[in-house]
């Protein structure tokens, strides 16, 4: 398909017995938002998982650039430009916080040397107002800047496509405005594609163009915010959640 | 490099060079061993202290090292057999790399202790079907010439401690200890690294062991495979400070000191110090002296 | 290669299976400690070598059994078990600043002890490796010739083993010690006494090492740094039948027994070492994925 930067084609992921995926396609334009919604166990998180290269799809391809990465390493698909942030976010957290973009600066897609590597930290940092707290060791912050450190992170891979997992779980309500203002900013500066699993679904429904709904691992339906909050089905999954 | 950080590297390095020049044959042999564990815990922290995979085996190396000088005596020139000792000690850990560095955390503790004794029982089983139960080494080089290059070796293992450190492959070991997985999402290649950190670390020690067979003129596996020097260089790390190319210099001298004290007389008393200072440390100050008097807020440049 | 009539002898089958009975009772212990609390004890073979220096005095200074000085050893291996928790390992279970590091803190505090037991009796009792003779008449069951001794052993040792199955599997606080194994935070939260288990797990686990170093100390050298092959022999073992698993300890117990009495008896004695450390590094670098580990199956 014309456009697309990343397709799913009919990916599936079987955990011994348990069928995390089943015959997922999804085909993700570049700059494109899509959101990512589902019940706790639908496979959302598998679905980064088997994106990200930490577990290889059972069935099914995932084509970047019209490549397929499957069987690639983690790292190898940083470099292909795809970067993701943990439902637990895990910083470097012995680090400082420049310390943290510093290094996924110059490990990522377009590893830079140490001076380029630094601007490119401070910079981000700016973007997601982290700046005044560079020189702290990542563990020192609260649970909001660390996600927005994740977020720098990810971005300072020069990837093209960003995985968000919950990225505003547990935030309170201006900090989730906050996130949703900094994603905006860095995905118009830096030209990002993003792909975005999210429970609040205020903030799923305001920043993503179309919408995955992902039930007992399999797809439900796709389409426009507005269209998948009318939907029949997808209201029956979430009796009483009000979109 | 700021005055503080170099100067204990500078005390340490004007020290060792006036030793043969001052002190008499004994002191020599003291500082050859204190230079010796130098050099085996700065390579130690290679992996180790940047990784975190903390290895309980580095004593494979030493033994694999000394095992091949003393195979090699006579047969082949120092000049080339002892860099080809380190080569070899770099290679094999190459070749275990893969699968013994999947191994995470205390397992991986425990899985180096086990291959070090694995190579050591395997040497010793070779050793008996040469026929052989120890062997001696005649017309070995002087002390004198064994403690420069031994000098040669601990600079040599401080500098690779250091420059791993201020390289961005030190800072791609800093990100797989804190976090592996989140290291791996940032693009760095953490199975390359584990195992290029490894066979560093691996390389210094094995030609520390040709070197310290050809002093004492002496192999015998089950000593030049002995546990206790992967203990002490583990100890004397943590004590010292494993994140810090100072850190081994501290911990290194202070149990040469000790050993010094104690060995001839009551070597059970020096060991069970080792032991207390083990876990004291771990309990009230994993850091390491260099990490309380050193710590690390700033940029890791 | 010796001949078939002797690999398929009872005499070589009773061996393994005394050899497998210690192997499972020593595992036992280590399996139930870290089990219940994921401390990895590589000072559990010292343990042993406690439990036998005290069957030695206990036999030599007072004529005591070996059967009674192995409960003697126990409550002494056990209390220091218990010492430790208190003084130790209930603060770092607790603080959250340990507990991120514990396993590879308590190994490394393991390690300390490990040497310290072994130089403080090396420093005591010297490193001359002492023996005894106690109930050392044959006895033969069939074609089988056996010691008492090592009848004796195997019965105890498989006692223990039994009742402790049981007691797992029947009474309360065993589903209780099963609860904390397989699902820690679920166990606290319906209401297991979680210091209660864990100061039992770690007096049971120490003292079943300090009774077996009693019952071996009947057949082996006793020296200060005997314990090491017994430590390894048991984490071959809990690693075999999956870390956690008493029974497939068990299991396994005797399973490494096997290779070893048989594996000796193929090649020779020399051997003896090169394989138990072989299986150990096989079986740690091959174990299995998952088992206490988050990842399911990711790599």
């Amino acid at each position: 398909m014309t456009g697309a930067i990343l397709e799913l084609r009919s990916v599936g992921k079987t955990f011994g017995g348990l069928r995390a995926l089943h015959d997922v396609s999804l085909a993700v334009r570049t700059g494109e938002v899509v959101g990512i919604m589902g019940a706790n166990g639908a496979g959302k998180t598998t679905l980064f998982t088997l994106i990200g290269g930490h577990a290889a799809p059972s069935a099914g391809d995932i084509v970047l650039d019209g490549h397929s990465i499957v069987g690639l390493s983690p790292d190898q698909i940083c470099r292909r430009g795809i970067a993701r942030t943990f439902q637990i976010v895990r910083p470097f957290h012995g680090l400082t916080v420049r310390d943290n973009v510093v290094i996924a600066s110059r490990f990522g897609a377009k590893s830079c040397d140490a001076a380029t590597a630094n601007r490119v930290a401070d910079d981000l940092l700016e973007s997601v107002g982290l700046a005044d707290r560079s020189d702290d060791l990542a563990a020192a912050l609260t649970l909001s800047a660390q996600k927005r450190l994740e977020v720098a992170r990810a971005v300072a891979t020069a990837a093209r496509i960003v995985l968000l997992d919950e990225v505003m779980a547990g935030l309170t309500p201006a900090e989730v405005a906050d996130m949703l203002v900094i994603l905006g900013r860095l995905r118009e500066r830096h030209g990002l594609t993003v792909l975005m699993i999210e429970h609040v679904m205020r903030a799923l429904m305001q920043i993503s163009e179309r919408i995955l709904v992902l039930h007992h691992g399999e797809c439900i339906t796709v389409g426009p915010p507005a269209v998948v909050a009318a939907d029949e089905r997808v209201r029956a999954c979430y009796l009483g959640n009000r979109a | 490099m700021r005055w503080a950080f170099a100067l204990p590297f500078g005390i340490f390095l004007g020290t060792a060079i006036l030793v043969p020049f001052t002190f008499g044959l004994y002191g020599l042999g003291v500082a050859f061993q204190l230079l010796m564990w130098i050099a085996l815990t700065e390579s130690w922290i290679i992996l180790s202290g940047m990784t975190g995979y903390i290895s309980l085996g580095h004593v494979v190396f030493f033994g694999l090292g000394a095992y091949f000088t003393v195979l090699t005596w006579q047969v082949w020139p120092l000049y080339v057999a002892l860099p080809f000792a380190g080569v070899l000690s770099f290679a094999f850990a190459i070749v275990v790399g893969w699968p013994v560095l999947r191994v995470r955390g205390p397992y991986f503790v425990i899985l180096t202790f086990g291959l070090a004794e694995l190579v050591k029982y395997v040497v010793i089983k070779i050793e008996a079907a040469f026929g052989e139960s120890e062997r001696l080494l005649f017309g070995v080089p002087s002390l004198e010439t064994l403690y420069w290059i031994m000098l040669a070796l601990a600079i040599a293992a401080t500098v690779m401690a250091q420059a791993a450190r201020v390289t961005r492959f030190g800072q791609g070991l800093l990100a797989i200890r804190e976090e592996e997985e989140a290291a791996a999402t940032v693009g760095v290649p953490v199975v390359r690294y584990k195992i290029l950190a490894y066979a560093l670390s691996g390389l210094i020690p094995g030609i520390v062991g040709g070197v310290v067979a050809l002093r004492t003129t002496y192999f015998e596996p089950s000593a030049a495979f002995d546990p206790i020097v992967s203990f002490s260089v583990l100890t004397m790390a943590i004590i010292g400070g494993s994140d810090d190319a100072r850190g081994p210099l501290l911990g290194a001298a202070f149990f040469t000191l000790l050993s010094e004290l104690l060995w001839a007389k009551a070597p059970e008393i020096y060991l069970i110090l080792l032991g207390v200072a083990l876990i004291g440390f771990v309990l009230v100050l994993p850091e390491g002296i260099c990490g309380r008097l050193f710590p690390r807020t700033r940029r890791a440049q | 290669m010796p001949n078939l009539d002797i690999l398929l002898s009872g005499q070589l089958f009773a061996a393994a299976v005394v050899t497998g009975s210690i192997y499972a009772m020593v595992a036992l212990g280590l399996n139930l400690v870290y089990g219940t609390m994921r401390l990895i004890n590589i000072a559990h073979g010292d343990l042993l070598m406690v439990g036998a220096y005290v069957a030695f005095w206990g036999f030599n200074l007072f004529g005591m059994s070996p059967v009674i000085a192995a409960l003697l050893a126990g409550v002494l291996t056990g209390a220091l078990g218990a010492v430790l928790y208190f003084a130790l390992f209930k603060r770092m279970l607790l603080s959250s600043k340990f507990e991120r590091r514990l396993e590879a803190n308590s190994l490394l505090i393991f390690i300390g002890a490990s040497v310290i037991l072994q130089n403080v009796f090396s420093l005591a009792f010297t490193g001359t490796s002492r023996g005894y003779q106690y109930l050392d008449s044959v006895i033969h069951i069939g074609s089988v010739s056996i010691t008492a001794n090592r009848l004796v052993s195997f019965i105890l040792s498989a006692l223990v083993c039994a009742t402790t199955l049981i007691f797992l599997r029947l009474s309360v606080n065993g589903l209780a010690i099963q609860a904390l194994i397989q699902k820690r935070d679920a166990a606290v939260v319906v209401g297991v006494d979680v210091d209660r288990i864990q100061i039992g797990s770690l007096f049971f686990g120490f003292a079943v090492a300090g009774a077996a170093g009693a019952l071996v100390s009947m057949n082996v050298e006793i020296t200060p740094f005997m314990g090491f092959p017994f430590t390894i022999a048991s984490f071959v073992v809990v690693i075999l039948g999956g870390l956690g698993n008493i029974f497939g300890g068990v299991l396994a117990g005797f399973v490494v027994g096997a290779i070893e009495t048989y594996g000796v008896a193929l090649t020779s004695s020399g051997w003896r070492s090169i394989l138990i450390y072989a299986i150990f590094v096989v079986a740690l670098v091959v174990r299995p994925e998952g088992l206490l580990t988050a990842r399911g199956g990711a790599r």
